[in-house]
């Protein structure tokens, strides 16, 4: 399996992307519900509730302090107001003018004085004062300044507890008479009387609005109608800023006399609204706040930092969509203001306008500020978390992937011929998968130890290696190059380069190679070795082969053709090696050849040497006369003895015939000098008769030279002997040298002794004759046998008349047959040629003009193809072509007609040799190979006919392996008259034809 | 090999994490000098009691302020300050604190104190030794007088923090004295003694009188603000201490003679009408144009009126003059010293003892010290301190009272010897017995001498009834009695 480039992806990715993924996601889920869920805004409102919170409780605390201790004043007042009238009833004081000055409202005052103090130590306030006042107050508030008398006592720490002596009382106003007659220090301030001045006009309101309201409204059920809360101003001139309730003193009968205040002063209000409370250590500031209801202003009346807001000051509230007011302080800051108001006034009171409120002013951005905390760590933890999530992620991931990297790694660089050893990854699983393939490498190391052991002991030396290109790797049995004979070159640790160059290197001892094996020819050890070289890729890119010593086998073969080829006595070649050799050179042709001679050789006087000394001398006779041969000729000659006492030499490639001449005369010398040892010591020289044939002028073909050179030889033998001559064609001609059956294979030649039979070819289909086989049959009385005729002319060497004699007389009598309607004219002829003859230009002309129109019907079965002669089966073909017809292949499958011939012929027909038909329904591996044959043929369009057909069974076997068309005695036996195919046959074929499925059905 | 290292490197993983989840806030450990138990991180919030009023109490707040904003950020402490009222309320206030009295409020960390409140502190164990606290150095920088006045329980103890101290000066309204001296011939020097004084008032009286039809319609001259001063110092000029401690026992010298010798100086004067009282301070008869002069404390100079009140429409500026506090003629050269100081109370929270004593360190720096001083007329502590020159330079935009007074208590302070009776136990009664046992049967009997005036007997002949020996003798013997209780019980 190879690697998918595109799926396959490293473990780290695979881990880290999805890790990483779900850190994301994860995180993502978190923080949304967390941002996304209302928290933060929830957090900011909780800040917001909380300074609400404050601020609600502080209103209530401030609104119970101003309502129940600062404007407590109805008991004092009904005193004071009870002490003034019955003072006023007795003469001690005058009401009317009590406002004129500190004398005339002294009585008065220093028996109120004791009220006053305990109203102010009772209501905690840090200040109380009467003022008298009897004059129109809209007179007064046109005056620019005026003086009333009054009293005026103040504490400056109302927390702490009163000081029995009064010390912690100072007097800001009152007579000298009553500085004088209490026991209170006065202020470094002091003044007998209040002054009024217009540029404090708020002095003005508090001293006449609870006044002005007296009047207006004398029988109040509440003194709270008539109540004025003064805004920030100051009574004494100092720097004590205050505010003040005040209200009106009138008698009983509804005289206004006076005013009773009580004031707070801002810095013991400070103590009150400690604003530190709204929000820790951050900027904030309480603000008492006046908002006038007709203009809409917001005043603040005091202000806890005034860093914030400065007091008595008008501020710039602004409000939000939902009703939140903010404004922007003196530091540029945007506050926001939580403001609740207090229920100072009755509703339609006189002062309702006046719309006292506590405010929490608190920096909008430290509402925030927890919420932004919050939302900064949320935002840290996010990136610390992804950070961690992906660092862990790339960290798990490493480390599960590391190991493994490093496996594969070690495993894609491992040695496969040693054993392996992995790092272990401390995975279980991996571990465990690495124990598999350390186990896997043992087994393989083991097998190939194992193979090469196997193979060692083996009785022949073999070796055998495997290259894959595409890994680069090499296997190879040890000692595979030991069998080269290179003992040096280890096959351990050698690489596939070093093992190419090795081969490389072993090209020059290459002694034959075809497609799957190379042969070496080596020298070892002064002697030769044979080492065949098998190979065979895979899948392109892999070679597998071995490697076999085949030095004995060689050497077997060689002594075994040596023995079939040469004669025992006298070494020279037999008459079968010496045919081949002939053979072999003459296929070369005169490029080979160029000049030769062939010269036949007869010992003379053999016989008699036999029937006188015994074989063992006429043995020796032989064996001096091949002695001779070699002596004298050059070592290139081709000596045979052919029989007894017959010998052949051929000398060939030589330029010009003398030299041949030279040699034969310098050959005749030295057997003239040879001789044999007879018993009793006579010398007995060795004579011999020998005919000598010319290669080319006497024939190019080798069977006439030997005739020829046979001819002369006899012609030696039986005239003067112990010569040697030249073959004489006029004498050959002459010569009546013809034996019986020669006689009649001529007379059947010359005189056209033969007929031709006609045998049907049936479709396999249609059971209808698609063609005619013609057959020869002689019509000499001892020559009948087309096989006997032809065994004949080939000894005789006319084949070439058999050849041109079938063509003559086959396709006239096709031809007659035609035209005599014995055939139909559609039908084919197959005629048998023999490969290597060729037909005479004349007989083509002959054919071509007798059967003119019928040529296309003449189908060339070749026989016997050798390709001995190319020329011959070239013109085949053009006649092939220019009839239009095609070839048929006789005998496929026999020993001459097999795959090689089937390729180079392209024939359109092929005929399955007899033997293959005969008992084709018993034997399976003859039905592989007909089946074999239909499918390749099928596929070239090649028809394939069954040949031979001799029983029903055959025929139907035939049939059912899809045969084209059937031939054989069964259907139809040959005959001079075209034979039918009977009723019966082809009822049978008919009923067979159904069972089995056409090509088109 | 490996694996090691990814062990190592997943516990650096683990520890750098950790350390940035949760190191922000464990990072700062810082030494801190000399091992305080102060954090600014963590500020102790400090609770300071005094009685300063008006003036004194703004000086006071504004430079808690400064120290809350700077000294105080920098060590992690928060001072809050009130005023209690005057000395003897503050006293009540700290002493129900102790005690955990129903409606008190929690003891605070620092409180003004006379030494008899310091030495009622002492005696529940809660006043705070600061020679913990101190230096040597840092105490030998204070003027010896006012750290010895913190010794009352032994010499090597300190109980009372010194911030600023006062004695007494004699004030005149020079305006209307430049009138009398106009008029009669008086010199200032005939006011430079006690005899002087009494025999001054008594001749502007008469000429106040003469200047009218209507008989014994005099006007005093003279007044006092403080008796038991009077009776003190009067009496350590003359030869006794009244009250001598000695290791916070005390002893009683209740000299009949140098008593007389009072008594003729103050008792006789006032029911004649040389000498008055009315009201609270005699800074407000001056206001009121009741008297012409008196001796009052040096803190007082604030209070000191630029005006005279007659009545609602008569009001005129006058000119004020603080000179050295009147001795008797042959007395000894000693001048009282007061003004409270410090005492910092025992709490569980020792930083909060620590906070205290730094605050009062920062707060009597040398020129803060001066800078308090002359603002309210205390006069500063240290010694380097205590110099006309270095206090004249940061003079010059308060008013004029104060200067005259720091002028004249700092001559003072340089021809007298500093006195004042050291604590002891009921001091603050014994004391409260001499300030007002005298005083008060003066002004009752004045009282009734102008009630027999008014009823048409003549002013001697009113007089001539309480001015005897038999009057003095039954006084004495009443004060003997109430003092020796309160002294002489061991």
């Amino acid at each position: 399996m190879r690697i998918n480039r595109r799926k396959a992806q490293p473990i780290l990715r695979r881990m880290l992307i999805p890790m990483v993924l779900l850190t994301l996601t994860e995180v993502m889920l978190l923080s949304g519900t967390f941002i996304f869920g209302g928290a933060i805004q929830e957090l900011d409102e909780n800040a917001k509730g909380i300074v609400q919170g404050k601020v609600s409780n502080r209103t209530s605390y401030l609104q119970n302090e101003m309502i129940n201790s600062w404007s407590n004043v109805s008991y004092t007042i009904q005193v004071i107001n009870e002490t003034a009238e019955k003072l006023d009833q007795d003469g001690t004081i005058d009401l009317d003018n009590i406002g004129k000055n500190s004398d005339a409202c002294f009585p008065l005052v220093s028996e109120i004085s004791g009220n006053l103090i305990e109203m102010l130590r009772s209501n905690k306030v840090t200040g109380a004062f009467v003022v008298f006042n009897t004059d129109d107050p809209e007179m007064l508030r046109k005056q620019k300044s005026f003086s009333r008398p009054g009293v005026y006592f103040r504490d400056l720490d109302p927390d702490t507890s009163a000081s029995v002596r009064n010390s912690d009382l100072l007097i800001e106003r009152g007579s000298v008479d009553l500085v004088h007659s209490l026991d209170i220090a006065t202020d470094s301030a002091w003044k007998p009387q209040f002054i009024f001045k217009a540029e404090n006009e708020e002095t003005y309101d508090l001293l006449l609005n609870p006044q002005e309201q007296g009047y207006k409204n004398p029988e109040a059920a509440s003194l709270t109608e008539l109540g004025y809360w003064g805004k920030p101003h100051t009574l004494t001139d100092d720097d004590k800023i205050m505010i003040s309730y005040t209200v009106p003193l009138i008698t009983s009968t509804g005289k206004v006399y006076g005013t009773l205040g009580m004031e707070i002063t801002l810095d013991y209000l400070a103590t009150m609204l400690p604003s530190e409370e709204l929000m820790k250590d951050k900027p904030s500031s309480y603000l008492l706040i006046v908002k006038d209801a007709k203009t809409g202003d917001y005043m603040t009346v005091f202000s806890s930092d005034d860093s914030i807001v400065p007091n008595m000051e008008i501020l710039d509230v602004s409000s939000t969509n939902n009703g939140e007011l903010y404004f922007t302080g003196t530091d540029n800051e945007r506050y926001n203001m939580d403001m609740e108001y207090l229920q100072l006034y009755d509703s339609n009171g006189p002062f309702e306008s006046d719309q006292w409120g506590l405010a929490g002013a608190v920096k909008e951005h430290d509402l925030t500020e927890f919420s932004s905390h919050i939302m900064s760590y949320i935002i840290v933890a996010i990136i610390l978390t992804i950070i961690m999530g992906i660092a862990g992620s790339v960290l798990v991931s490493f480390m599960i992937s590391r190991p493994i990297h490093l496996v594969s790694k070690n495993i894609q660089r491992m040695d496969t011929k040693r054993k392996i050893r992995l790092p272990r990854t401390n995975i279980y699983e991996f571990d465990q998968l690495e124990e598999s393939i350390e186990k896997l490498s043992r087994d393989v190391i083991d097998s190939a130890t194992k193979f090469t052991q196997i193979l060692n002991k083996a009785s022949i030396r073999i070796a055998g290696f495997e290259i894959d290109m595409n890994s680069k790797t090499l296997f190879m049995t040890d000692g595979f190059f030991h069998i080269f004979g290179k003992e040096i070159v280890s096959a351990r640790n050698m690489d596939v380069e070093s093992f190419i160059r090795e081969m490389k290197a072993l090209e020059v001892y290459k002694e034959e190679e075809a497609e799957d094996y190379v042969l070496y020819k080596m020298p070892y050890r002064e002697k030769e070795i044979y080492i065949r070289l098998s190979y065979s890729s895979l899948e392109d890119k892999r070679v597998i082969g071995i490697v076999e010593d085949i030095t004995k086998t060689i050497q077997e073969k060689q002594l075994i053709e040596h023995e079939r080829d040469h004669d025992l006595l006298t070494g020279l070649k037999n008459r079968r090696a010496f045919q081949r050799i002939m053979q072999q050179l003459f296929e070369k042709g005169e490029t080979c050849l160029k000049k030769a001679a062939l010269v036949m050789m007869d010992l003379d006087n053999l016989k008699q040497i036999n029937d006188k000394f015994g074989h063992d001398y006429g043995d020796k006779y032989i064996q001096a006369a091949a002695d001779s041969f070699r002596k004298y000729t050059p070592s290139n000659t081709i000596i045979s003895r052919n029989s007894g006492d017959e010998f052949y030499i051929f000398f060939y490639g030589y330029d010009t015939e003398e030299e041949i001449t030279r040699i034969l005369s310098g050959l005749k010398k030295g057997i003239d000098q040879e001789y044999i040892l007879l018993p009793p010591m006579q010398r007995l020289k060795l004579k011999m008769s020998g005919g000598i044939s010319w290669y080319p002028r006497d024939s190019r073909h080798y069977g006439q030279l030997l005739q020829y050179s046979d001819f002369a030889m006899y012609q030696v033998k039986h005239s003067t002997k112990g010569e040697i001559s030249d073959f004489d064609l006029g004498a050959y001609h002459s010569e009546e040298y013809i034996s019986q059956n020669r006689r009649e294979l001529t007379e059947l030649l010359e005189r056209e002794k033969v007929e031709y039979y006609f045998q049907p070819i049936v479709d396999a289909h249609t059971g209808e004759i698609y063609a005619y086989e013609a057959l020869m049959r002689g019509t000499m009385p001892t020559l009948r046998n087309p096989a006997e005729i032809l065994v004949l002319a080939r000894e005789e060497h006319k084949l070439d008349k058999v050849e041109e004699l079938t063509w003559k007389m086959a396709t006239s009598t096709f031809v007659q047959h035609v035209r005599n309607k014995r055939i139909k004219p559609d039908c084919k002829v197959f005629i048998n040629s023999l490969a290597d003859y060729r037909l005479s230009n004349r007989m083509i002309e002959f054919i071509e003009s007798e059967c003119k129109g019928y040529l296309d019907h003449f189908v060339f079965e070749i026989t016997e193809y050798a390709e001995t002669d190319k020329e011959a089966m070239d013109v085949k073909r053009v006649l092939v072509n220019r009839w239009n017809t095609d070839f048929a292949l006789d005998d496929y499958g026999s020993g001459y007609n097999g795959e090689r011939i089937l390729i180079e012929l392209a024939p359109k027909y092929i005929k399955i040799d007899r033997e293959i038909i005969s008992g084709i329904h018993l034997n399976i591996d003859k039905q592989k190979i007909v089946e074999n044959t239909i499918s390749y043929a099928k596929e070239r369009n090649i028809k394939v006919i069954a040949e031979g057909i001799e029983m029903e069974q055959e025929m139907h076997k035939a049939m059912e392996l899809g045969v084209d068309y059937m031939q054989g005695y069964y259907l139809a036996r040959p005959y001079t008259e075209p034979p039918q195919i009977s009723e019966y046959i082809l009822e049978q074929i008919r009923k067979d034809r159904k069972g089995i499925p056409t090509e088109c059905s | 090999m490996m694996k090691r290292v990814y062990k190592a490197a997943v516990c650096l993983m683990t520890a750098a994490i950790l350390c940035l989840t949760a190191g922000c806030s464990s990072a700062e450990e810082k030494t801190k000098e000399k091992e305080s138990l102060l954090d600014p991180k963590k500020p102790v919030s400090i609770e300071v009691w005094h009685y300063y009023n008006g003036a004194q109490q703004d000086a006071f707040n504004e430079l808690v302020a400064a120290f809350n904003e700077s000294r105080g950020k920098e060590l992690g402490i928060k001072v809050k300050a009130s005023s209690l009222g005057n000395v003897a309320d503050l006293e009540e206030n700290v002493l129900a604190s102790i005690d955990g009295k129903v409606g008190a409020k929690d003891i605070p960390n620092v409180f003004a104190a006379y030494a008899d409140t310091a030495y009622a502190v002492d005696q529940k164990g809660m006043a705070v030794d600061l020679m913990g606290y101190m230096t040597e150095d840092e105490i030998s920088e204070y003027m010896n007088s006012y750290i010895d006045e913190g010794k009352f329980s032994s010499e090597d103890t300190l109980k009372i923090f010194p911030i600023a101290k006062a004695t007494e000066v004699f004030m005149l309204n020079k305006t209307d004295w430049d009138k009398f001296a106009d008029a009669t011939g008086a010199s200032l020097e005939d006011i430079s003694t006690i005899e002087g004084i009494t025999a001054t008032s008594k001749a502007y009286y008469e000429w106040t009188d003469s200047i009218t039809d209507k008989p014994d319609d005099g006007i005093a001259f003279f007044g006092r603000d403080a008796m038991a001063n009077y009776f003190i110092i009067g009496a350590r000029q003359l030869g006794t201490e009244i009250f001598s401690v000695k290791d916070g026992k005390p002893a009683l010298n209740f000299d009949k003679d140098i008593v007389r010798m009072l008594w003729d100086n103050y008792y006789v004067p006032y029911i004649n009408g040389y000498f008055a009282s009315s009201g609270k301070f005699r800074s407000d008869d001056i206001k009121t144009g009741n008297i012409l002069a008196f001796v009052g404390s040096s803190a007082g100079a604030t209070f000191f009126p630029d005006q005279v009140t007659l009545d609602d429409e008569n009001t005129y500026p006058i000119e004020m003059q603080a000179f050295e506090c009147p001795r008797f003629e042959d007395g000894e050269k000693y001048s009282v010293q007061q003004g409270a100081g410090m005492v910092v109370m025992e709490k569980e929270d020792k930083a909060e003892i620590e906070a205290s004593v730094e605050f009062l360190k920062w707060f009597t720096d040398t020129d803060r010290n001066i800078k308090f001083a002359v603002t309210s007329g205390y006069l500063p502590v240290k010694k380097e301190a205590n110099d006309k020159e270095l206090i004249n330079k940061s003079i010059d935009s308060t008013d004029d009272s104060v200067i005259q007074v720091l002028d004249a208590s700092l001559t003072q302070i340089e021809e007298t010897t500093l006195y004042t009776t050291r604590a002891f136990e009921n001091g603050t009664d014994a004391r409260n017995v001499l300030e007002y046992s005298l005083s008060d049967k003066a002004s009752a009997d004045r009282e009734a001498v102008e009630t027999a005036i008014q009823g048409g007997v003549s002013r001697e002949e009113a007089v001539s009834k309480f001015d005897t020996d038999e009057n003095f003798e039954s006084w004495y013997e009443e004060t003997l009695a109430s003092l020796e209780k309160l002294v002489d019980n061991k």
